[in-house]
């Protein structure tokens, strides 16, 4: 991929926001740690106060990395959805994907009393989660993909997509009839979007999921870029069509669906941060707009969560919120200025 | 068969459905196109021409009957290599997205390119000269959706030559456009079949500049196809018999179509 001047100082200033936005994370909090003792905890050494290597080792570094792989994740989600349907709108959470996760998810936290004992246990280990969350997201996708043949403009989807959600927010409500108090809080905190919790090992499952998400992302890079002119002209320039969605739909439950299944449903990430990377590189070339898209969804992350637990709150606010104010009216304008753009 | 034989038709059947819902728009259709040729596919509404040119691209399958490219039956050339013998120009509409002019162009090379679709010099070499043969190197750095639909139309004949096929289809290329911007692709197809030597199939419903400019004309009627050179089609007098309509005749002496 040939970069030119433009495109090649945005990716240097945003490997330093990145930076930056990794550092300050880890940073701030309801204890502020002065930057020097951060980055002696990350280089190994002990800062003035051994409680802060505790609270950098064990709960910031963390939840900044699972900040950066959903933010990576998720957008790359929105990309590859957005360039399959062609259509600007499209995303995990605002098309259901995430609505289906949670529905599988769901079922093994509400629902799971219901199954017999092996089964349950296999379920409710770490495994089980994301697997349940990931054949939600797939199968919702699969739907997607299906209705999006015959609706082909923009609304229809988005309606569709919404009605998913309120047909999960339905089975979740009668599955809370049949399970006890203590699911049912879980649940619930699950359903808010929560990056911190994560042990090291849940983080190495995560990171394992994205890889293989991300790798049959940069095997569509090609097809991606022929889809730009449409499924008959890509089919024309000689690429495989029926392979290139499948694997374009695995990336996305994939990464979808683990991202969900750890952190819970998180909103507008997938939507908004490609049209950032498109707005600000101006182009189309999937090469470019992924590794843009992998660093501004992870910048954008790890600001919400920095956002969400402010030093000055003895309090964190739930990630989801904070997503939302910074998603909601980026999809309202591109909706209202009719500018957006694969 | 002759050497030059791009594409060769036997006894072919267009249409839709399977078995015995079959709904057939053409039957036992034979002909052959041959390279260096600009050839016009004409016919009423509702013909078939669509589907004809679909079936012969290989994105719709023959109800019955076996098309060649080159001499090879059509199933037998995977995508990869049809994408590299064949190059369309469809009515599709392109997505709206930060495509240039250059890189729209660009993605004809994706048959050569590598898995990120790199362009090597090769590539670009082929870009500069579909966009020379085209002119429409002055707008490279515009986004494709800021183009009249006649600049448009330009730019995506260079992204099919670009492509660098032995031949072209083209589904109404001329549809939407005004007189001037219509003689200009009909001249530049003809310009582009006649030096380089490319077989190029479209279809059209401008009868008269096609009569004047294509050295094939290839027409379908609900009843026959015929293919054959112009003159000789106005001699055949076939064209009287394209339209039910009595008002309409076609006049041979000036060679267009008249209202009486």
């Amino acid at each position: 991929m040939t970069l030119n001047s433009r495109h090649r100082g945005l990716f240097a200033l945003l490997s330093g926001l990145l930076l930056l936005a990794f550092l300050s994370n880890i940073a701030w909090g309801q204890v502020a740690i002065p930057l020097g003792d951060v980055l002696q905890t990350i280089f190994g050494q002990t800062p003035i106060q051994s409680t802060w290597s505790y609270i950098i080792l064990e709960f910031r570094i963390p939840k900044a990395l699972t900040a950066i792989l959903v933010g990576m994740g998720l957008s790359t989600c929105g990309l590859l959805m957005q360039t399959l349907f062609r259509n600007p709108l499209a995303g995990p959470y605002v098309l259901g994907l995430s609505s289906g996760s949670s529905l599988g998810v769901a079922l093994v936290l509400l629902g799971a009393g219901l199954l017999p004992t092996g089964l349950y246990t296999l379920l409710t280990g770490p495994y089980g989660l994301v697997t349940a969350s990931c054949l939600g997201s797939l199968g919702v996708m699969a739907l997607v993909l299906v209705l999006s043949r015959k609706l082909r403009d923009s609304a229809g989807l988005l309606i569709v997509g919404l009605m998913f959600g309120s047909f999960t927010a339905a089975a979740v409500s009668v599955l809370t009839y049949f399970s006890s108090a203590e699911q049912l809080q879980r649940f619930t905190f699950w359903s808010m979007g929560n990056l911190g919790n994560m042990t090291y090992a849940q983080i190495g499952i995560l990171t394992v999921c994205f890889a293989v998400g991300l790798l049959l992302t940069l095997q569509s890079i090609k097809a991606l870029d022929g889809l730009l002119l449409g499924e008959n002209y890509a089919a024309s320039l000689g690429i495989a069509l029926g392979k290139s969605r499948l694997r374009i739909i695995w990336a996305t439950a994939l990464l979808c669906g683990s991202i969900t299944a750890f952190v819970g449903p998180i909103a507008f990430i997938g939507l908004a941060v490609p049209h950032l990377a498109k707005l600000l590189f101006q182009t189309s070339k999937h090469g470019i707009l992924l590794g843009a898209t992998l660093l501004i969804g992870a910048i954008i992350m790890l600001g919400c969560d920095t956002v969400a637990q402010m030093p000055s709150f003895d309090f964190t606010l739930p990630i989801n919120a904070i997503t939302s104010l910074v998603g909601a009216p980026v999809v309202i304008g591109l909706i209202i200025r009719k500018k957006a753009l694969l | 068969m002759s050497v030059n034989s791009l594409l060769r038709v036997c006894d072919l059947t267009i249409g839709y459905g399977k078995g015995n819902q079959a709904l057939p728009l053409a039957t036992q259709l034979h002909f052959e196109l041959k390279a260096g040729q600009l050839v016009s596919l004409i016919g009423p509404n509702g013909v078939g021409k669509s589907t004809l040119l679909r079936t012969l691209c290989g994105i719709q399958p023959p109800l019955s009957g076996s098309i060649f490219w080159e001499d090879k039956p059509l199933e037998e050339w995977s995508a990869e290599q049809r994408a590299r013998k064949l190059a369309l120009v469809l009515t599709d509409k392109i997505p709206k997205s930060n495509l240039t002019v250059y890189e729209l162009i660009a993605l004809g090379r994706h048959p050569y390119t590598n898995w990120l679709g790199q362009l090597a010099p090769d590539d670009i070499q082929a870009i500069e000269t579909a966009m020379e043969q085209t002119e429409v190197s002055l707008w490279r750095d515009r986004k494709h959706y800021e183009l009249s639909d006649g600049q448009l139309q330009r730019v995506l004949i260079a992204r099919a030559l670009a492509q660098d096929t032995p031949w072209i289809v083209l589904d109404e290329p001329t549809t939407h456009l005004d007189l001037v911007h219509k003689v200009g692709v009909f001249q530049l197809l003809q310009r582009v079949a006649h030096q380089t030597g490319k077989c190029i199939l479209f279809s059209t419903h401008d009868i008269d500049l096609a009569i004047q400019l294509s050295d094939e004309m290839l027409i379908m009627t609900p009843n026959q196809m015929v293919l054959d050179q112009p003159c000789n089609h106005i001699q055949s007098g076939i064209f009287n018999t394209l339209f039910t309509d009595e008002h309409i005749r076609f006049d041979a002496e000036k060679g267009r179509f008249v209202i009486s």
